[in-house]
């Protein structure tokens, strides 16, 4: 048997060019969208260069020089356009009008389709968004380049890890509409968390002690904090469980691996629940 | 005053049926203040490695960002509606019915959905304004009192005229998205001290998107500092100048909807 | 004095075009094709008060068009309306208070509110007098039969509820003129019926000039008593529904089933009025006009000179009527084109 067959990939390649198709058609979201990454980068770098402004220039904070630090905020944005997606809410529509049921009765997996349709949005925003972006912040922040060719290309691998990541709890937040019937603030809850605990917003080694160990168990920072390290090519505070600089680039991308596969079953597990719910209750 | 009492008795309406699904709305209610907590939070979590930012301390920043919150929140509340109106009320036409209905079109818009879970974020705020109020030692008489009211309505009214303003282009393009989501991301601009930014984007806050007027101003003015603390004094000019704008372009998109129907 | 006047109404449209394909949508990044569509063009009629009117023509035709400019809710691009007295767009507000608008396709009630607390809501807004309002509900309640699910959220209702619902929703504020677009769409036979026995009554009780646009021809063979037809946004056909009848009536056919095979030029020779179609050598079908040749004389001739096993006279529908009508506008249509394209 035709092994590309057995996975249905052919099926789930329409979902992959499907997504593309339909970010197409949104010009207003496209401009809007590069405005909006512009916005958050000039907010977060002069908010951090008004910090180290006042500081001597080799005065770090938590192993941070100002230079890292701008580095940092434009590199975590600019992933950030990429892995972003609305799978929750997409998915919470389905299951409010109901159409949910459709997927029950498709011959391949939910999780597969949306994993094949963000795929396909990641390149879609890849291409259209994370460039443009890019070129625009390289050309208006002070960004230094990655540590080497290796640590640039684990960075871009471990970005789809961050995707992959990012869509699983995504997956997982919405399968919430199913025992609640308004999950706006659950999506806003996960929102803000991912925002702050993943790093994004402020790095994992400035956080305080306790909050630096709990993250360690949670699957945020892998999502930006752990990405971005691998542009910066250093290990930091709160991920010293990581080792050190030799082995950092197999840990980072083994760790997503392992927090991809974890929510992937656990998402599988609870889409169960859910389908069982389903198919006997009629939703 | 008539469209007030509706407003009302849509609302009282909204919060039984919220309160009929007791469970749904606390989750709701928990999910949506641990949102407004967690963007406190960051700037807590930004003062641990940080003692000053350009002059201001932690308290002063909060007192900031508390009374953004409590605006936002007011705002949140009643207006959701103008971020999905192209999608909800163009796209999929609600708006003929809008158009059927003896009130204000605007008056509709804004009643039709009530997220009151968000009205979580004001009370944080609230709680944030009066802790950092007591930290720094500012006095809580009944000037202070009217002024945080006065400021926190008239913030939430600039939210509400910037987007209609916005909101009034999905009359014109049609599209699911609509502009709104860049200037949304703006707000949190004006949760900072503006002496951190340089000049271009200060100018843009003040008189372009005008969210610095929503905070900081009238921090500056609580606390007593700096040399701008007198365009405090203008938030209710500048609100008033963006409702007469708001309402220009309202009619414009309503306008425009008669005569093509989308 | 009409309740309603319309003359040489017009609407136009631009229409964006979607190019295909993906270089299509790339393509429609940047640039965007547009397309001029005339809608409704130079549409007459007038409506006296009490009237009840079905308005069809097939899916493009104009009919929710229209709809929306008398309603208000569209500018029209040329031409006259009067409703009530007023013009509906430009005095939208003071007129609205007067009609009742119901869209077969969408609620007006809140979605998650108990049907009472949406009718309490709607006197608010329509200013109904509290004492007029309550009447008035009572009544409605007792014609539409409301009580059943007064107290349960509009998401929760049957189809057929909801539209009851809908219904009443739109008769609170007691307008003179109802409006319906589809309003038995989706609904079962049994459910059809009766909204369509509530129309005729609240058309009775309260003398409510109704107009409602319509697919299902049996709404409007209960309900109307005048039927306009448009097509390609032209009124081609505007009479009582008994004129459509007697069209319908005149226009018959009948099919006769044969012993033995006949010779179909012989017997067109006999009767060359009649047009002869031979469905197989023992079944024909004889299209005839009554005021040509009487029923009964057409049969006694055939059966004079045929071998006739058995002979059926189906009922003709306004539905076969109206598919003429559509042809004959059609061909009409297409005529003008041709004589445009010649000019051109």
């Amino acid at each position: 048997m035709n092994p590309v067959r057995a996975l249905h990939l052919p099926a789930y390649a329409g979902f992959f060019v499907g997504q593309f198709h339909k970010m197409l058609a949104y010009r207003t979201r496209y401009v809007t969208g590069i405005i909006s990454y512009l916005v958050y980068v000039t907010t977060y770098y002069f908010l951090w260069k008004a910090v180290f402004s006042r500081r001597a220039p080799d005065d770090a904070i938590a192993g941070f020089s100002g230079a890292q630090m701008a580095t940092y905020v434009a590199i975590g944005w600019i992933a950030r356009s990429f892995y972003f997606n609305n799978v929750d809410r997409e998915l919470a529509e389905q299951v409010q009008n109901g159409s949910i049921a459709v997927a029950l009765s498709r011959p391949v997996s939910l999780q597969g389709t949306i994993v094949a349709s963000t795929l396909g949005e990641g390149l879609f925003r890849f291409l259209f968004f994370t460039l443009p972006i890019s070129v625009v912040i390289f050309l208006l922040f002070p960004v230094a380049p990655p540590a080497s060719a290796l640590h640039a290309a684990a960075f871009l691998l471990s970005n789809v890890l961050a995707l992959a990541i990012l869509t699983q709890l995504n997956f997982l937040v919405g399968l919430c509409a199913f025992p609640l019937k308004n999950i706006d603030g659950v999506m806003r809850a996960k929102h803000y968390l991912i925002e702050l605990l993943s790093g994004l917003l402020i790095p994992v080694a400035m956080f305080p002690g306790w909050l630096q160990s709990l993250s360690a168990w949670l699957p945020f920072q892998a999502i930006s904090y752990l990405p971005s390290s691998l542009w910066l090519g250093h290990a930091r505070a709160g991920a010293e469980w990581l080792g050190g600089d030799a082995t950092l680039i197999g840990r980072v991308l083994l760790v997503q691996a392992a927090w991809v596969a974890a929510l992937a079953a656990l998402g599988a597990f609870c889409w169960g629940l859910a389908a069982r719910r389903l198919s006997v209750q009629g939703g | 005053m008539r469209a007030l009492k509706i407003y009302a008795a849509l609302f009282a309406q909204m919060l039984k049926v919220r309160l009929a699904y007791r469970g749904d709305f606390l989750a709701d209610l928990f999910a949506t203040a641990l949102g407004g907590l967690s963007s406190l939070f960051f700037v807590l979590l930004f003062f641990v490695p940080v003692d000053s930012l350009a002059g201001w301390k932690r308290d002063e920043v909060l007192l900031i960002a508390g009374l953004s919150s409590m605006s936002y929140g007011l705002f949140a509340t009643v207006s959701w509606n103008l971020f999905e109106f192209g999608d909800r009320y163009i796209i999929e036409g609600r708006f003929d019915r809008v158009l059927l209905r003896p009130i204000s079109t605007f008056a509709q818009i804004l009643c039709d959905q009530f997220r009151i879970p968000v009205l979580a974020e004001t009370v944080i705020g609230a709680g944030v304004v009066a802790t950092a109020m007591h930290r720094l030692g500012i006095g809580f008489g009944a000037l202070e009192w009217l002024f945080v009211a006065v400021t926190v309505a008239c913030g939430a009214l600039l939210y509400v005229f910037v987007f209609t303003i916005l909101a009034s282009v999905s009359f014109h393009f049609e599209d699911r998205v609509g502009v709104a989501p860049p200037v949304f991301n703006v707000i949190p601009f004006g949760r900072w001290p503006q002496e951190i930014f340089p000049w271009p984007i200060r100018t843009l806050l003040r008189w372009v998107i005008p969210f610095g007027f929503v905070a900081y101003y009238p921090s500056t003015a609580l606390l007593g500092r700096g040399s701008l603390k007198g365009m405090a004094a203008l938030s209710p000019l500048v609100t008033l100048a963006f409702g007469v704008l708001a309402a220009l372009c309202w009619r414009l998109g309503v306008r425009k909807y008669e005569s093509t129907g989308s | 004095m009409p309740a309603v006047i319309v003359e040489n109404l017009e609407k136009e449209f631009r229409r964006f075009r979607r190019r295909e394909g993906l270089a299509g949508a790339f393509k429609d990044l940047f640039q965007r094709d547009y397309e001029v569509l005339r809608a409704v063009d130079g549409v007459s009629f007038s409506i006296e008060r009490g009237e009840r009117i079905g308005y069809i023509g097939p899916n493009g035709a104009g009919k929710s068009t229209t709809i929306k400019m008398l309603t208000g809710i569209l500018t029209p691009s040329g031409g006259r309306i009067e409703s009530l007295g007023l013009s509906p767009h430009k005095q939208r507000k003071q007129y609205v208070r007067r009609i009742g608008v119901v869209f077969g396709q969408r609620t007006q009630l809140w979605w998650d509110l108990a049907v009472v607390e949406s009718f309490k809501l709607l006197l608010q807004i329509y200013e109904v007098e509290k004492r007029a309002g309550e009447a008035r509900l009572a009544k409605l309640r007792e014609l539409l039969a409301l009580d059943e699910f007064l107290h349960i959220p509009v998401r929760k209702l049957s189809l057929g509820q909801r539209m009851r619902a809908d219904l009443a929703a739109s008769l609170l504020h007691g307008p003179e003129l109802l409006f319906l677009d589809e309003p038995t769409i989706g609904l079962d036979l049994v459910a059809k019926d009766a909204i369509r026995a509530l129309l005729k009554r609240v058309n009775d009780e309260f003398g409510t000039t109704i107009l409602l646009t319509t697919h299902d021809l049996r709404d409007i063979e209960a309900l109307a008593e005048r039927v306009m037809v448009i097509d390609g946004g032209k009124i081609v056909w505007d009479g009582r529904l008994e004129a459509l009848r007697d069209e319908a009536g005149e226009e018959a056919t009948a099919e006769i089933e044969l012993l033995e095979p006949a010779a179909l030029p012989e017997l067109q020779r006999l009767l060359p009025q009649v047009r002869f179609e031979q469905e197989n050598p023992l079944h024909l079908r004889a299209r005839f006009s009554k005021r040509a040749i009487p029923a009964a004389e057409l049969l006694s001739r055939l059966v004079g000179a045929l071998q006739v096993a058995d002979i059926a006279l189906p009922e003709p529908s306004i539905e076969e009527v109206i598919r003429r009508i559509y042809e004959k506008a059609g061909k009409s249509a297409m005529v003008a084109a041709q004589k445009q394209g010649v000019a051109r």
